[in-house]
């Protein structure tokens, strides 16, 4: 906590180094995040590319009132979700809808979590984002609700919705 | 561990390990980034670090507790420094206080400095500078805070000549700083009279009944 105190002060007195400190002590943690919102690892060294060099660019505007790990989150979060719309609205091709559920791409997070994988992207992406955020990120439903701009209690029942739908396709997947 | 289970815990471990390439290109973007950026505007202000600090909670906390004791101590110490203005002295009267026939004396006393009660800020301890009974003249020679100038100062005791004072006796010599006068300590004794014990108020009635008020030192039968 009072290192990253430390590095957004610097950082925000414009030094590099603070900035790539930043960078390389997150850097996995959010590829991770964001690749498990998206299902896709590729799109998520994008978000996580384009986040930081946007968070380069607005030194003077960063404002944390909390710790830095949970605003790096939910930016990469909100970027995430950006993503995902702006795919939702662009047509996809047979081939593109075919290759969606390809074994590589589950299993990038290896052999033993590929079940786990598979099952969060079958999830709807808001249960999804409430699930990873919850349990990956640490967050609070009080502060994903805050940053998702809904209720707590919209929070809390996709919560509960995704975690009994993610069981019942972790079932039938291992009965497969 | 089946993931079923403790979806949870399966989630945390959830990792991907950035690529090489990818870690050079997004470090070297961010950089560029940040280069172009302070170029183009102007670094945040040193100011600014005042703004983190005192936006912190223990900074608040702190900060409320120094006004609040500022508030608190100020009108303390402002009573207590009015209280304490009625300037005297007590010690006992070895050699009794000598009478005159009017009814407003002089004294000497051999204070010991022990038993001195020092309620004013302007005279710590006197002493006895004068070998005669008759002449009563007393120094400060030390005092406080300097607000006093550093000059003989006479001490009128006013006593009734029913009721001398004995040699041993607890006597309270209120002093004045100002042209050897009671007058100038009537109302710094009137002001605080509610403090004043048995022996004080005693001569606190004699000051008041206005003997002093013509009276100016030396008295004209002392020598």
């Amino acid at each position: 906590m009072v290192e990253d105190k430390i590095l957004m002060w610097r950082f925000k007195c414009g030094s590099r180094d603070a900035l790539a400190r930043i960078y390389e002590k997150y850097e996995a943690y959010l590829l991770t995040l964001a690749a498990a919102l998206l299902g896709d690892v590729n799109t998520a060294e994008d978000v996580v590319h384009d986040f930081f060099v946007s968070f380069a660019q607005s030194a003077d505007k960063v404002r944390l009132n909390g710790n830095l790990k949970g605003y790096l989150a939910t930016c990469v979060a909100n970027r995430a979700r950006d993503q995902i719309r702006a795919r939702q609205q662009q047509p996809i091709g047979l081939e593109q809808a075919q290759n969606s559920k390809k074994p590589d791409v589950c299993a990038m997070f290896g052999e033993e979590l590929s079940l786990l994988n598979l099952s969060l992207r079958q999830l709807p992406y808001e249960q999804r984002e409430v699930l990873i955020l919850h349990f990956y990120s640490g967050m609070k439903f009080k502060t994903i609700a805050s940053a998702q701009d809904v209720s707590i209690n919209t929070v809390q029942s996709r919560y509960r919705y995704g975690l009994d739908k993610l069981r019942t396709l972790l079932k039938r997947e291992l009965k497969k | 561990m089946r993931p079923e289970k403790n979806i949870g815990k399966s989630i945390k471990k959830l990792h991907i390990t950035p690529s090489v390439q990818m870690h050079q290109r997004t470090l070297r973007d961010i950089l560029k980034a940040q280069q172009e950026f302070t170029e183009t505007k102007s670094a945040v202000s040193q100011s600014n670090i005042w703004r983190i600090i005192m936006k912190t909670k223990v900074t608040k906390l702190l900060a409320v507790a120094a006004i609040v004791g500022i508030f608190a101590i100020v009108p303390v110490r402002f009573c207590f420094t009015r209280q304490d203005s009625g300037k005297f002295l007590s010690g006992k009267a070895p050699e009794g206080l000598l009478q005159s026939k009017e009814d407003m004396h002089c004294a000497v006393l051999a204070i010991n400095p022990k038993a001195v009660i020092i309620r004013g800020r302007l005279i710590e301890i006197i002493k006895e500078i004068a070998g005669g009974v008759n002449k009563w003249e007393v120094e400060v020679f030390k005092i406080l805070h300097g607000e006093v100038p550093n000059r003989r100062i006479k001490v009128i005791v006013p006593i009734e000549p029913e009721k001398p004072y004995q040699a041993g006796a607890e006597v309270i010599i209120f002093l004045s700083p100002y042209k050897n006068r009671l007058y100038h300590t009537k109302s710094i004794i009137s002001g605080s009279s509610k403090t004043l014990d048995s022996s004080e108020k005693y001569i606190l009635n004699v000051i008041k009944k206005g003997a002093y008020r013509s009276y100016k030192y030396p008295p004209p039968n002392a020598h």
